[in-house]
């Protein structure tokens, strides 16, 4: 009787201190997965930045390259230009990576964003600065950046993404709240307002 | 109208951009590479002896330079933007190498009307957005700006297959001619201009140790030479003064015979007290001694004047052999001398031991009260308790010796009581011992986790064919060309 209490003390200690090194292995492994998919989205986050500073520094050149059209003085140069100001150089970073801020970092390049859809707008009733070749050079390396700031959006959206889903995961969600790794917000299509001026574009494109 | 669209196709971009994320029917990702993938002409709008010269060339120019260079029509951009379209065609199939992101694609989407090169992250410095777009500007947009003069579809065609060669051949103008030549000349002088800086440096290196090693060897030769004749010059005077020492200590040994020759019957009359009072095995060792003294005596004086007559024919060369010899002789001296002050120092510790020893035992019984009450400590291992029990055994044996009227070997049951306390003071630090090691044994030990290895990945590698992983961030240029 008491070699079997004694085997059945050993075979619970035994499957005791399995269950331990197993449950700490699938925390390292968790925490490191966790870790790799963070520094993902950190690296998506800096090519997004980087590729709202090109646009940033490009706008200088553009506006100096319509200087001597009458365009140079008009409000929607000045409109470019305002907006540029307003965003100066903010850069997102990941400890500040709320969804308050990414909306507010959104709204504020979403105006540059206008501002120039604005000038285009306008630039069509200027047909020998159309003509010039260094500014359409210029329009090209800005439809460029933002392409490649919408590629760059997309990849960060499909990090956080990755990341949030592993994230939220069970049983991962408990080894990441134990290491208080927080949700990221994504980028959102942008809504209203913005939508009218696409239609406008879309004539304007069949009427040229 | 000759102005280009392009205007309009920036609009575009900023609005896609802004709407981008439609989910039509034909995705990018659908679409697969045909044969080699150099062209890939799924709208069917290249004609046939002019699709083969563009892969020949294709083929030929990612041999010379490497770089993935992918022609594309589309018969549907499936809604999206030509921006998306395009990125995505090429990230999914990997055009350009995985290390260099030297990959191209121009593409054609003859429904739509647009137009795309869209340029690896590796080629971005030799062919920027601005140069792309003036590339289509000049060379293919004006051919493909006489679509909205024509109707038939074979005409399209003839204009899609010249504008194709048109662009295919501007790009690689651009591209690999002279800027690839060039990036070899500067390749090959950078690796000129390295090996020469290198060349200097062992040429420096070089000069450097021709002074720097032997300096340093005189220097290290010179350190040793000095240290060698301080050394000895130290040695010297060390020999010297233990020679004088030696000198001094062998008069100072026959001035201390002298005197304990003198001083014997003083401690013959000492002797005679000390026998009177006490057991013999309290003097026995000094009664013999100072029967022996007076032959002892001669024969020290005699060796004490052969060692002066050696040392006044040596020199100091000699000293540290001699000085064994006369320390031997200085310590007999001395004991010799000290015979009388030995048996008054004897009588003083009897009469020590005699008043300290019912002391001792009162403190034994103390001790021996409490180290009980820490022996019954379940942590206290037997080997300690055994201890207390060498301890009682000696204290009885000191009690016994205690017991007679006269005649009682004090200094005996001193000893005893005092090696009785030593091991109840060791039985009390190895209890305490025992409780610490069993204490550690009962904290739980740390646990240690294994680290988990990643394991790497390869890619096969292939001949002339696209699709080695090169990454697109979507710089390139675009333009529509329908009205």
């Amino acid at each position: 009787m008491g070699k079997w209490i004694g085997l059945a003390v050993l075979l619970i200690v035994v499957v005791l201190g399995i269950g331990s090194c197993s449950v700490g292995s699938y925390g390292v492994s968790t925490y490191n997965q966790l870790i790799s998919k963070k520094t993902n989205v950190e690296k998506s986050l800096g090519e997004v930045n980087n590729m709202y500073q090109r646009r940033f520094d490009l706008i200088p050149q553009l506006v100096e390259s319509t200087r001597g059209y009458a365009i140079h003085e008009s409000d929607v140069m000045v409109g470019v230009a305002e907006a540029r100001a307003k965003v100066g150089q903010m850069n997102l970073s990941m400890d500040q990576l709320t969804p308050q801020m990414l909306a507010n970092f959104q709204t504020n390049q979403g105006e540059i964003s206008s501002a120039l859809s604005r000038l285009m707008v306008v630039v069509e009733k200027y047909p020998d600065l159309k003509a010039n070749e260094q500014f359409i050079r210029l329009m090209d390396e800005l439809a460029g950046s933002e392409n490649r700031i919408a590629v760059s959006r997309t990849r960060y959206n499909e990090a956080v993404a990755e990341f949030n889903a592993f994230r939220d995961g069970f049983p991962t969600n408990l080894v990441a709240n134990y290491f208080q790794f927080q949700r990221y917000p994504q980028f959102e299509a942008q809504t209203g307002a913005d939508k009218a001026p696409t239609v406008n574009f879309q004539d304007l494109r069949r009427g040229q | 109208m000759t102005t280009p669209t392009i205007l309009t196709r920036v609009l575009l971009t900023l609005t896609a951009v802004i709407f981008s994320g439609n989910a039509f029917a034909q995705q990018p990702e659908s679409y697969t590479l045909v044969g080699s993938g150099h062209v890939n002409d799924y709208a069917n709008i290249i004609n046939q002896p002019e699709e083969d010269q563009i892969r020949a060339q294709l083929q030929d120019y990612q041999e010379k330079t490497t770089i993935e260079f992918a022609l594309v029509t589309v018969p549907s951009l499936g809604g999206m933007s030509i921006e998306e379209f395009t990125n995505r065609l090429a990230n999914h199939w990997g055009v350009g190498d995985k290390q260099k992101d030297n990959g191209l694609v121009l593409l054609i989407a003859p429904v739509e009307g647009d137009l795309r090169i869209e340029v690896g992250d590796g080629l971005q410095g030799d062919l920027t957005d601005g140069t792309s777009g003036a590339l289509l500007d000049r060379h293919m947009m004006p051919i493909l700006l006489e679509i909205n003069n024509v109707s038939t579809s074979a005409d399209e065609n003839t204009i899609f297959t010249k504008a194709a060669v048109a662009g295919v051949s501007a790009v690689i103008n651009h591209l690999g001619g002279k800027p690839y030549a060039q990036r070899l000349e500067e390749r090959h002088l950078a690796e000129q201009k390295a090996a020469e800086e290198a060349r200097l440096r062992a040429e420096q290196t070089r000069t450097f140790m021709m002074f720097a090693v032997p300096i340093v060897v005189v220097v290290a030769v010179l350190i040793l030479v000095i240290s060698l004749i301080v050394a000895r010059k130290k040695r010297e005077e060390k020999l010297k003064d233990l020679f004088s020492k030696n000198g001094r200590d062998i008069q100072r040994a026959k001035e201390l015979l002298v005197q304990a020759e003198r001083k014997l019957p003083e401690a013959s009359g000492e002797l005679s007290c000390l026998t009177a009072d006490h057991p013999r095995i309290a003097w026995k060792d000094i009664a013999f001694a100072i029967g022996q003294a007076p032959q002892t005596i001669k024969n020290q004086i005699a060796s004490a004047d052969g060692l002066n007559d050696r040392h006044s024919r040596s020199n100091w060369q000699e000293a540290e052999s001699e000085s064994k010899a006369v320390s031997t002789l200085l310590t007999a001296a001395t004991a010799l001398a000290g015979l009388a002050g030995l048996v008054r120092k004897r009588r003083e510790e009897i009469s020590e031991a005699r008043s300290n020893s019912p002391k001792l035992t009162e403190q034994y019984s103390t001790t021996e009260e409490e180290l009980v009450k820490v022996l019954d400590h379940k942590d206290v291992k037997d080997s300690t308790r055994e201890l207390l029990k060498q301890a009682k055994e000696k204290r009885d044996e000191a009690l016994a010796a205690m017991k007679p009227q006269s005649g009682v070997n004090w200094l005996g049951v001193y000893a005893l009581l005092t090696s009785a306390l030593a091991l109840l003071d060791k039985a009390k630090s190895s209890a305490q011992a025992n409780k610490r090691a069993a204490d550690e044994a009962r904290r739980p030990k740390p646990t240690h986790h294994r680290s988990t290895l990643s394991t790497g990945t390869f890619r096969p590698s292939g001949g002339m064919r696209i699709g080695g992983g090169g990454g697109f961030s979507g710089g390139g240029a675009s333009r529509s060309f329908r009205r």
